[in-house]
């Protein structure tokens, strides 16, 4: 509750032109925003690309924001709808290259500090690389972001049967290539 | 027999009461069917431990003052290459064009102009070396169509002196002929009628 309340003190501070409350929402967003795009994508560069975009729809849409939704759902509605375009644009892209684009795109400037687990952290991204964006979708958010299967259809607008299955065939084809891992 | 959406509805934690019991009896009565479950947990669990990856703090610390700069920046035009190269070639056609087109009215009003500030002599050289450039074939063409054979006949008798008729109008057919009649006056008509009846055609 307290959270819910926090945004609505801050979009209403920054609708009447406070900006620091605008640094305050991103400050407390930004890490849901790049980790889901990054994992949408499958590396930094278009994950930051994706996080500046969703910055400026915030930025420019916050007034028109009349809390029908939480904030944070409206945030990944925002981020997965860009997350989304820009896998489409690179899907074209791809068809015109003959470059494998997100294998080149997955080793530069990569930010993850974690060296232990950094390998096996980097298979995973590629595994979900591997499953229709769609599914991939599902399973982050259900899987890794926790989220309730209404909270994902209210972020995806498609029905909480329909995600069910989607998870569920995504999580058998990652276990499946998890396997061979081994 | 255990479904997906039983294996899906287990681990989501929907199962309860008297569904969850014949789950776990199943479960446990088939190795398979433990191991898949096993492998779904353990993947999730890999999955559920993203949550806490470690990235570079600087990165998030920057991010606001990045989208500042972005956003406070005046947007640049950035052009693609081949949108420039086609820009630049289209650019290059219409000034050529333009070019060609203003560059022959320069002539002609250039050439309009010199006309008018020659001297008398000046003129005269240049009408010499002008009709130097026109053939004998336009010189020709000038001149109107019922003359032509009266003159073809005439420059035949120039250039070749033995065939000299002495009556350019031998070659000139009838219509031509009336044609020179109708331009002379009453008085020339005349005269001509009194030699012709004084002429012995025998």
């Amino acid at each position: 509750m307290t959270e819910i309340n926090n945004d609505h003190k801050l979009v209403e501070l920054f609708n009447e032109g406070d900006e620091s409350a605008f640094n305050q929402l991103v400050r407390k967003y930004q890490q849901r925003i790049y980790w889901h795009a990054r994992r949408m994508t499958g590396n930094h560069l278009d994950a930051d690309e994706i996080v500046q975009e969703v910055l400026l729809v915030m930025y420019k849409k916050l007034k028109d924001f009349k809390f029908r939704s939480s904030l944070y759902t409206w945030i990944y509605t925002i981020t997965a709808t860009r997350s989304i375009n820009l896998l489409r644009r690179r899907s074209v892209k791809q068809i015109f290259s003959l470059q494998d684009q997100v294998a080149d795109k997955a080793s530069e400037d990569d930010i993850l500090t974690d060296l232990e687990n950094k390998e096996e952290i980097k298979l995973m991204e590629k595994h979900l690389q591997k499953i229709p964006a769609k599914q991939r979708e599902v399973f982050i958010l259900r899987a890794i972001d926790g989220l309730s299967y209404e909270e994902i259809s209210e972020i995806t607008g498609k029905s909480v049967g329909g995600l069910k299955s989607n998870y569920f065939h995504a999580l058998k084809k990652i276990t499946g290539m998890m396997k061979y891992d081994k | 027999m255990i479904n997906e959406e039983k294996i899906r509805k287990y681990l989501d934690g929907e199962l309860s009461g008297q569904e969850l019991k014949n789950f776990e009896e199943e479960f446990n009565r088939s190795s398979s069917l433990k191991k898949e479950i096993d492998d779904y947990k353990r993947v999730l669990n890999q999955f559920k431990n993203l949550e806490n990856t470690k990235a570079e703090e600087e990165y998030f610390l920057n991010l606001l003052p990045h989208f500042r700069e972005r956003f406070a920046a005046p947007k640049r035009l950035i052009l693609k290459p081949s949108f420039a190269a086609g820009s630049i070639a289209m650019i290059l056609i219409a000034v050529f064009i333009f070019f060609i087109a203003n560059n022959q009215k320069e002539v002609i009003k250039d050439e309009q102009m010199t006309l008018q500030n020659l001297n008398q002599d000046e003129l005269n050289e240049y009408l010499t070396d002008y009709s130097d450039d026109i053939s004998a074939s336009q010189l020709i063409e000038d001149i109107p169509e019922e003359y032509d054979s009266l003159f073809n006949s005439m420059i035949q008798d120039e250039l070749i002196p033995d065939n000299y008729s002495g009556d350019y109008f031998v070659d000139v057919s009838s219509n031509e002929f009336y044609n020179i009649l109708d331009e002379l006056s009453e008085e020339e008509i005349t005269g001509i009628y009194n030699n012709l009846i004084k002429e012995d055609f025998n």
